[in-house]
């Protein structure tokens, strides 16, 4: 039964030029799972707005959106906010009550269900999304992967027929995306509830949608399953970027056939159709200075007296001008060690030498002076401001340089950009204080593939401008890509490190998709471009 | 029937008034005493001697109360000692331990309270008069943490961009505006996300009703009768009793009214305790049988 259907529908924002959304067509049946994906500007979520009929953006607006059947403009209020549930970005913004049991109930409230029957829904909802443990306790207090599952256990609490998420994954680790969208599949199966998910990292969401919708500058690049659509786009789509491994291997060596998705698909493909005569590239071989710019020695760190140490017998060195990687999981201790870099948090044994010198030996803040800078992971800390340019002024001064230009965006309120863009002026910012040694925190997170590439060219520029670069991230594709070095962090220390080819050919389980798929066939293709590469050198089985 | 922590929010607001209600509106040295005797042993029964140094401040209190009214009051017929030339009385010094102690009963019984009603249950009662103040109440209580830890980051923030000089008044108090702009600048703007996630979950579609984890059950209902049979019973004696009497000369009244009123308030008082003693007890003795 189609519950949806979005007719020829175009829009076009008041006072301004372009269309965000020009003739799209689609629909959907009960119990589809449908991921929508484009890059930034692409009217994804424009379109996802416009479906929940609360949140339509004004504007000039053509075509229909109808609902089983009945165009959306007739629907009662009441059945509008049930029949269609939405999840935002946000996991932090999006939960409006400070306990989690009231936010369940929230939406039931709102639609004056009489107390017996929230109780019931509360109780219902709460123990299929296995959240009991945390049923008492404050919002404020969940991690951003339980704030997720709450925001979703409270929209399904209302029983909706379509739930709509708008990048729900993309602030959460990549541990807590495997969770919440298996849940999310779950509930799909289920309850036979129709899901539209928009997201820009479709890794883990490829190979369980029934259908992809593919936009490109608001209109319907592909719409149909996974497979197809993803073949049916060009090399040079936008989308490219965004794909996992093996359909970004498939687009880029043309050899036919059905299109992988996952690893397996994606290694049978290549077996296939490529010889594996040349088993690895030639590497350059790293030039890296021999200067030490900062190091740690037996570094001891914790919160609490009695605590557990955050980072213990911590040791690494990075050298001036490259860029060192820190990947790791959940609570190895990435964050704080920058922290405990940046002066921010306090060791309790050890010494860091930044240049040198002891960071203690820093005094009245001089450390931040031209010496080193650290870009947080929430950007928006960073924001002051009215305009971008008033933001950069505040630091730079009047005359202030930038690697990179992003003068476009002056006239803009920060709060205004989309997270690439802010990311962008955000180090930016940081730039102008002129570091030698930049600290970032997980700066591609929540960022598609194509804005990714941007920050990692921008922080290539800066390695050759003779910056010192320490990024932490969850992100080991983007480390590939990006890093002269990386280390593995895990329990407050420096597991292993290394050059990337080596450090992720050498990892089994925290290495690369492309690393993972290849392993054994190709040796050190530790990114989509290196398999390409292989594949291409080797030539076609005949 | 179950402590007063577990009873409904309704029945323990009741038990609470009753309680702090008489010992404040009956001037009464035995009803003050018979208080505080009860809120202390209550309180350290519910939630143990924890924080000590709170209990010796309570203490200087309530000294301090009973000690400066004898120096300010002078009426009384039985003069103790005369000091200069004021005469101390000790008529005075029995009312300014009676103050002293109703004082003191209050600040124990309101702890106890503050102990019992957490957050949940004030909203359920306000939701009960109000839904929306109590959803304003409980977003209200969503945000100060987010707001604080928010501020925290972005100190952090602008201290690794060199916004900040260790030794400098004058710029401590700079950045500390500038932070406080920003943070309110950020919890506007991401306020209009909490307010589409409301509209989305159709805030104002309907009329809305107030959900709470708690149900009056039989056992409150019980207790809340009883409660308000006792204090009826405590009005009554102290409406139609002999008043105590503080001067000229104390008179601790004998009558039948007032010593009923005494014997109700004293087991009112005690209640609390008892219930909480009891399923203490009962649960001890489950567990040892295991």
């Amino acid at each position: 039964m189609e519950i949806l259907n979005v007719e020829n529908l175009s829009f076009k924002y008041p006072q301004s030029d372009g269309q965000v959304l020009s003739d799209v067509s689609f629909s959907a049946l009960r119990g589809e799972f449908i991921t929508v994906c484009g890059s930034t500007g692409s009217g994804k979520s424009t379109l996802l707005k416009m479906i929940k009929r609360e949140l339509s953006p004004l504007g000039e607006m053509s075509g229909e959106i109808r609902i089983f059947g009945a165009p959306q403009a007739q629907m009662s209020d009441y059945d509008a906010a049930r029949k269609v549930g939405i999840v935002f970005q946000h996991p932090e913004q999006q939960i409006v009550c400070d306990k989690v049991w009231h936010e369940i109930a929230f939406g039931l409230e709102n639609l004056g269900e009489p107390r017996e029957l929230i109780r019931r829904r509360v109780a219902e909802t709460a123990a299929y999304f296995g959240i009991e443990n945390i049923f008492y306790k404050k919002t404020a207090e969940l991690s951003g992967g339980e704030k997720q599952l709450v925001a979703l256990a409270s929209v399904m609490a209302m029983e909706p027929d379509i739930i709509l998420l708008d990048e729900p994954t993309s602030r959460l680790d990549p541990i807590a995306v495997k969770e919440f969208i298996a849940t999310l599949r779950r509930v799909c199966r289920e309850m036979g509830t129709t899901v539209i998910i928009v997201e820009h990292s479709l890794g883990d969401l490829l190979e369980i949608s029934d259908k992809l919708l593919v936009l490109e500058n608001g209109r319907v690049a592909a719409f149909g399953a996974p497979r197809d659509a993803v073949a049916a786009l060009g090399k040079n789509s936008s989308v490219a970027e965004m794909l996992p491994c093996a359909p970004r291997v498939y687009l880029g060596t043309d050899a036919g056939g059905v299109c992988p998705l996952g690893i397996t698909d994606g290694r049978e493909y290549i077996e296939k159709n490529f010889k594996n005569d040349v088993r690895s590239l030639e590497r350059k071989a790293g030039d890296r200075s021999e200067n030490i710019a900062l190091e740690l020695k037996n570094v001891y760190f914790k919160y609490q007296k009695n605590g557990r140490d955050i980072l213990s017998d911590l040791s690494m060195k990075v050298y001036d001008g490259e860029i060192f990687a820190i990947l790791g999981g959940n609570g190895s201790g990435k964050t704080t060690a920058l922290g405990v870099i940046a002066g921010l948090l306090r060791a309790y044994a050890g010494d860091i030498k930044i240049f040198g010198k002891k960071s203690s030996e820093y005094k009245n803040q001089t450390l931040y002076k031209n010496c080193l800078s650290m870009l947080f992971q929430d950007v928006q800390t960073l924001f002051l401001k009215n305009t971008v340019y008033e933001e950069l002024v505040d630091v730079g001064g009047k005359d202030f340089s930038l690697p990179y230009d992003i003068s476009s965006l002056y006239s803009k309120h920060p709060y205004d950009l989309s997270g690439g863009e802010q990311q962008l002026v955000a180090l930016a910012k940081v730039l102008l204080t002129k570091p030698r040694i930049l600290l970032l925190d997980e700066p591609t997170k929540g960022l598609d593939g194509g804005v990714k590439k941007q920050i990692s060219d921008v922080i290539k520029g800066l390695k050759k401008s003779g910056i010192t670069v320490v990024v932490v991230t969850h992100d080991a594709d983007f480390a590939a890509n990006t890093a002269d070095r990386c280390a593995l962090f895990f329990g407050g220390e420096v597991i292993s490190s290394g050059e990337p080819r080596e450090f992720f050919s050498s990892n089994v389980f925290y290495t690369t998709e492309a690393c993972r798929m290849t392993r054994g066939y190709y040796d050190g293709a530790v990114t989509s471009d290196d398999v390409v590469a292989l594949c291409r050198l080797n030539g076609r089985r005949e | 029937m179950r402590s007063i922590s577990n009873m409904s929010p309704l029945a323990a607001l009741c038990y609470f008034m009753a309680v702090i209600g008489v010992v404040m509106f009956v001037r009464d040295l035995v009803i003050a005493t018979v208080s505080l005797l009860f809120a202390v042993l209550f309180y350290v029964v519910g939630c143990g001697l924890k924080d000590i140094k709170s209990h010796v401040y309570t203490l200087i209190f309530f000294v301090l109360i009973a000690v400066l009214n004898p120096f300010f009051y002078h009426n009384g017929a039985t003069v103790l000692f005369v000091l200069g030339d004021n005469p101390i009385t000790l008529e005075a010094i029995v009312y300014g331990v009676a103050s002293a102690e109703m004082v003191v009963a209050v600040i124990y019984w309101f702890r106890s309270f503050t102990e019992i009603m957490t957050s949940d249950k004030l909203l359920s009662l306000f939701g009960a008069v109000s839904p929306k103040f109590s959803l304003m109440l409980s977003m209200i209580l969503r945000f100060v943490p987010l707001f604080s830890r928010q501020s925290k980051d972005v100190k952090n923030a602008q201290r690794a961009l060199g916004m900040y000089k260790d030794d400098n008044i004058v710029d401590t108090v700079r950045v500390g505006a500038r932070i406080f702009s920003g943070v309110s600048g950020w919890a506007l703007e991401n306020g209009i996300i909490t307010a589409d996630s409301m509209a989305a979950r159709g805030y104002g579609a309907a009329k809305r009703t107030s959900f709470s984890l708690y149900r009056s059950k039989r056992s409150d209902v019980i207790f809340i009768i009883i409660t308000a049979v006792m204090l009826a019973a405590v009005m009554f004696g102290a409406a139609f009793g002999t008043p105590f009497r503080f001067y000229p000369e104390t008179v601790v009244p004998g009558d039948f009214f007032s010593l009923a009123m005494y014997a109700t308030y004293a087991l009112l008082c005690a209640a609390s305790s008892l219930l909480e003693i009891h399923e203490v007890a009962k649960w001890k003795y489950l567990t040892s049988k295991i």
